[in-house]
């Protein structure tokens, strides 16, 4: 018992998320579920054992490296893992193994993050090479990258499909946390007086454009209004923070809703999308479809949900990827819905908390910017499903099945901690 | 500096999430029943074709709706067909739901246990082998098929209700429809000139005729008691700005009890007069006419003009009961349940008991007033005015040997043809036990065609 005396918090916390997850599979047993049923009693209890020993195993190693870094965040994020998976079984059988490698895939490239970059700080050393990394892996997506779910995101690369805007994200933020920390004064002096209304020097704005294109080259070319959703909004909160001026924010708001109004003038499938979230009902069977029946699952959930495995989820087109939170409302109500958006509430005050005791500008607007990353993310993917901003097909943070998705989600994780483990 | 903005970002994204958790309780708790009952969300569907589907029964226990297993699937019959569409409605996937069957719903399939308002639970019930539960109705399916056979290929409705409690024995309307067939005959029931799919009963609008002289004697009685020793000079008809309403029948002098007794249009459409509009309408309103009836099932409001809206002449035609007066059946055999319970109206009301599928009673109906149009001197006085009415008036053919039957017939002027047949009337005169409107479309006069019918089934509710 000694030997395990520095993530103490964590193992305690820990027992709850291994609880959480059996109970959650037996909640399965007990359902009599059709599509469950199919996949026999074998599968699931292997799964249950494969997931909790790759997560207690994560916790031991980090134990062993006596590795000081933050002791909530895991136990928060693994929570989200482990009723991702439950629902994935639930909702998809087959794709529940697939999803069990990809946990794996992200919590190794956790563990990478923790152990190999223990000083962190170089990572500022190197960012115009980020931006261009970044611009290039944009590039090749637009080239050559294949279309799904009517986003061209992906780029296959023959065993599997690889979403670049979700290395893309951590990179930009990487970079922008360089370039912000680098340039924060001068972007804190820089601003004039235009009728009474602050607004930054012309050479200030140079950033602020590069990402508004990039943005727009988002949204355009890939349709994926999600991703450049996040992309500015991170941008705008990063910015705010490195410089405390709400003109950036005011000025790139404008920007992008300038940007917006065009894409809404040009692009038919912008408008279709507006015209969806502004009123599914109109074209209830057709492209209204996928949010009313989101509706419907939120609706017949009720306050106390319907139980695990007795919903019917799987009447949502996609409903393991882009609504899973629909299906998790629906089974486990209002009271689970506010639990999951409470445990992000969590780690988003966590990772501000990591933040504000960086002892850098570099990490702490690093911290802050991968935390932004993930609420937003969040917030545009729950907005999304519930009707209150317009639909976009994101992934919810360690939760919807993807691996491109949980391998970035748990990357940003192990940053946050290498961040919270310094000093 | 930047500490603060970083407090700053975190409070607004603390306050983004927290917009979400009230979104989402406004969508999961207050838009919850909308969502889980709307039409085009399959959930309930898929359990609907789960659950085995409660029986509607009449109080006799005969079955009027049952769902019978054959094979995978289940089919929904209903043994008295016709007879009693109007009540129990029907199911179909294609057609939706209609009637009892529609707004029972819940109950029939077992999703109701007490646990009302969240939809959660009613997809929690998700239990494939237990049966919903069964509505156990106050209607009598035999003495409905005796009124729905004795319309013979006649249009019309009956409507017999206990008037104490207002528990409905008899809804008939025809001509009716099977709910066992309404998917292959459902184009045909819908464009029919007779309309089957309307439950006249509880749907149909049509002017009261003599019958509303009922209402018009209320109204003058509570105002003024003394109009019952009255004796009235009637000329053989009543002219009114300009128009004259023929009156052949009741000449002379007459009493009030001879002028209801021989539907004296003058007298009464004078009273009506004497009365005013905005009182005449208010004793309306009092019976429930131009107010909303509640029932379990879908019914029509009946409508009488503003008393602002209406002339001299249309006061003195509304209060012998023609003009822009139209009254439901339900309506008027509630006008007439009132005067038999001493001038308080009981919510009329079909269904008696929601039983659990063990037999166990869940919900059991309660008698209720809701109105009260006249105070129970005044009641007495007009049921011997409908005494006499029957005794030796226009309603002759409802009597019943030893038995004191109370009534009032009417023919109903109308576009369509001749005259609705109209009677309604309640028996015994004293502690009734049975209220009945009769209604025969286009069959001319009430005492001929109508009385009969009410006769027979005032008759079988006293016998039994």
């Amino acid at each position: 018992m000694m030997a395990y005396g520095i993530r103490e918090n964590e193992r305690s916390l820990f027992i709850y998320v291994i609880l959480f997850l059996w109970l959650g599979l037996l909640g399965l047993f007990g359902a009599e579920n059709g599509t469950f049923a199919a996949a026999g009693f074998k599968q699931p209890l292997l799964f249950g054992a494969i997931v909790s020993f790759g997560l207690i195993a994560v916790h031991l190693l980090l134990e062993k490296w006596r590795f000081r870094g933050d002791q909530f965040l895991f136990p928060l994020t693994s929570m989200l893992s482990a009723a991702g998976l439950v629902m994935i079984l639930r909702l998809e059988p087959d794709y529940a193994m697939r999803q069990s490698i990809w946990l794996f895939a992200g919590l190794a490239a956790f563990l990478a993050t923790v152990r190999l970059l223990q000083n962190y700080k170089r990572l500022e050393d190197y960012k115009y090479i980020y931006i261009f990394t970044a611009l290039i892996l944009l590039l090749a997506t637009i080239l050559f990258g294949v279309e799904a779910g009517g986003a061209r995101s992906w780029i296959d690369l023959g065993i599997a499909r690889f979403q670049t805007s979700e290395i893309v994200k951590i990179i930009l933020v990487i970079f922008l946390a360089s370039y912000l920390e680098e340039k924060r004064e001068v972007l804190t002096e820089g601003t004039r007086n235009l009728w009474g209304i602050p607004v930054p020097g012309v050479q200030y704005i140079g950033p602020l454009l590069v990402m508004w294109g990039l943005s727009l080259v988002l949204l355009i070319f890939q349709k994926d209004l999600g991703t450049a959703l996040i992309f500015f909004g991170t941008f705008l909160v990063m910015i705010y923070i490195s410089t405390g001026r709400w003109s950036y924010i005011l000025f790139g708001s404008f920007l992008f809703g300038l940007g917006a109004t065009l894409c809404y003038f040009f692009f038919s499938h912008v408008r279709v999308r507006v015209a969806i979230w502004l009123n599914p009902w109109a074209d209830m069977e057709g492209k209204g479809y996928q949010i009313i029946q989101s509706l419907f699952a939120l609706g017949s959930g009720g306050t106390y949900g319907t139980g695990i495995g007795l919903g019917q989820p799987n009447l949502i087109p996609a409903v393991h990827t882009d609504f899973v939170f629909s299906a998790w409302s629906e089974e486990t109500g209002l009271a689970g819905a506010i639990a999951i958006l409470i445990i992000y509430c969590f780690i988003i005050y966590r990772g501000f908390r990591i933040s504000l005791a960086a002892h850098t500008g570099f990490g702490a607007l690093l911290a802050a910017g991968l935390t932004s990353l993930l609420a937003v993310q969040t917030l545009v993917i729950v907005g999304g499903v519930t009707k209150l901003l317009p639909l976009t097909g994101v992934t919810l943070p360690f939760v919807s099945y993807g691996g491109s998705s949980l391998v970035s989600s748990y990357i940003m994780l192990g940053l946050l901690m290498r961040i919270s483990a310094e000093g | 500096m930047m500490n603060r903005n970083i407090v700053v970002v975190a409070g607004l994204i603390m306050a983004a999430f927290f917009i979400n958790i009230v979104y989402m309780t406004y969508l999961q708790v207050f838009r919850s029943d909308e969502l889980l009952n709307h039409p085009r969300n399959r959930r309930l569907q898929i359990l609907e074709e789960k659950i085995l589907r409660g029986k509607i029964s009449d109080s006799r226990d005969r079955v009027l709706a049952e769902t019978i297993i054959s094979g995978e699937s289940g089919k929904r019959v209903y043994p008295y067909g016709e007879i009693t569409g109007n009540v129990t409605g029907y199911l179909s996937r294609k057609l939706g739901r209609w009637g009892l069957e529609a707004v029972y719903n819940q109950e029939l399939l077992g999703l109701d246990s007490g646990l009302a308002g969240d939809g959660s639970w009613a997809l929690n019930m998700l239990d494939t082998g237990k049966p919903g539960n069964d509505i156990v109705l106050s209607l009598d399916a035999e003495l409905q098929k005796t009124a729905y056979d004795m319309l013979g290929n006649r249009k019309g409705a009956v409507v017999a209700l206990e008037p104490g409690t207002g528990r409905i024995l008899v809804m008939v309307s025809k001509p009716g429809f099977d709910p066992g067939q309404i998917e292959s005959q459902w184009e045909s029931l819908r464009i029919h000139p007779d309309s089957p799919l309307l439950n006249r009963a509880a749907q149909g609008l049509y002017p009261p005729g003599s019958t509303m002289k009922v209402v018009t004697a209320a109204g003058i009685l509570a105002e003024q008691p003394d109009t019952v020793s009255r004796t009235f000079e009637a000329p053989g008809y009543i002219e009114v700005e300009g128009r004259r309403i023929e009156d052949r029948q009741a000449k002379g002098k007459l009493s009030l009890a001879e002028a209801m007794a021989r539907s004296s249009n003058y007298v009464f459409a004078s009273l009506g007069m004497e009365l005013g509009a905005a009182k005449f309408v208010a004793a309306a309103y009092s019976f429930g006419i131009g107010k909303e009836l509640p029932l379990e099932t879908t019914a029509a409001q009946s409508r009488i003009p503003e008393p602002g809206e209406m002339s001299e002449l249309e006061l003195a035609e509304t209060a012998i009961g023609q003009g822009r007066l139209l009254v439901t059946p339900l309506n008027m055999a509630v006008v007439a349940a009132a005067v038999a319970n001493g001038g308080k109206v009981m919510k009329p009301s079909l269904v008696d008991e929601v039983r659990g599928p063990g037999g166990g009673v869940i919900r059991s109906f309660k008698a209720e007033q809701i109105l009260t149009p006249v105070s129970a001197e005044t009641a007495g006085i007009i049921r011997e005015l409908m005494v006499a009415a029957v005794a030796n008036g226009t309603g002759r053919a409802a009597s019943i040997p030893g038995v004191q039957v109370a009534g009032k017939t009417g023919s109903a002027e109308n576009p369509h043809g001749s005259a609705h047949a109209w009677f309604i009337g309640f028996a015994p005169a004293e502690n009734s036990e049975v209220a009945v409107a009769v209604i025969v479309e286009n069959g001319g006069a009430g005492g001929t065609e109508a009385a009969p019918i009410a006769r027979e089934i005032m008759k079988k509710v006293i016998r039994q």
